[in-house]
């Protein structure tokens, strides 16, 4: 899978290989049921797990994890403000 | 507009003494998986105690069936919430599906030796974990669900390598 061309200067000590890496199975043995069973009915969802960005996992990291589901509220708040149907909608509405 | 407060509506079901456990969406975003989602997602207790002690805060919370096009604001019923499928409802605080089983016939019981605790200040959550969560999503099939699982598996390594 090619990876997308994100500028990472050295001194960062990250590389973009490790931003996007496939699942090392070694690492999680406890999920080798689960991964011959998403290879066999779902390659892709495998070969997609290299095209995560670790970087937004470490971000999470940092916080509290009460913190995470906070910052999730904001967001899904943000979205339906964003998406909510405009008070003047009602007019546009046919004449009963 | 649609309020969404997860903090408050966990803390509402904690404080009345429910007994749940916090799966889908919320349950990843606690275990640091960077995804977001738009409703809390519990599976009960199916005790007839749990149940009468969940509809008692889901009545405080306005809790009724979405999506209610004509205003009827139908509250869940004690039968509902014993059987095997998922109520949606809306709240004052957001949406909360309370989902009787998971893919596989997975209630209460079966979940609960698959979740970890996250405990902070006075709230004591039951999460699913990521390994089941990424499980129940896969065996679930659809493209929204598997659409997680890469992000899943992912932070579930990250959070592993972190110890």
């Amino acid at each position: 899978m090619q990876k997308p061309p994100i500028v990472l200067p050295v001194e960062l000590g990250v590389s973009v290989e490790d931003l996007f890496r496939p699942v090392d199975r070694e690492a999680v043995p406890e999920l080798a049921d689960l991964l011959d069973l998403l290879a066999e009915r779902h390659p892709l969802v495998v070969a997609a797990v290299a095209d995560v960005d670790r970087s937004l996992i470490w971000a999470m990291q940092e916080n509290a994890p009460l913190q995470n589901l906070d910052n999730c509220s904001h967001m899904a708040r943000d979205v339906a403000s964003i998406t909510a149907p405009a008070p003047s909608s009602q007019s546009d509405r046919p004449a009963a | 507009m649609l309020s969404i407060e997860f903090r408050k509506l966990l803390e509402a079901l904690s404080q009345a003494g429910a007994e749940f456990i916090v799966v889908g969406g919320c349950a990843a975003v606690l275990q640091d998986v960077p995804i977001s989602t738009f409703d809390l997602d519990i599976v009960h207790k199916r005790t007839p105690e749990n149940i009468a002690r969940l509809l008692s805060v889901l009545a405080t919370l306005d809790a009724h069936f979405y999506p209610d096009f004509a205003r009827r604001k139908l509250p869940p019923r004690a039968s509902d919430l014993a059987g095997r499928g998922h109520i949606l409802l809306s709240t004052k605080l957001g949406r909360l599906d309370v989902l009787c089983e998971l893919t596989g016939e997975r209630g209460y019981a079966e979940l609960l030796p698959h979740t970890t605790e996250i405990s902070a200040d006075a709230l004591h959550l039951r999460v699913l974990d990521l390994p089941m969560l990424a499980r129940v999503k896969t065996e679930a099939g659809r493209p929204k669900d598997l659409l997680a699982v890469p992000i899943i598996i992912a932070a579930y390594e990250e959070r592993k390598k972190r110890g």
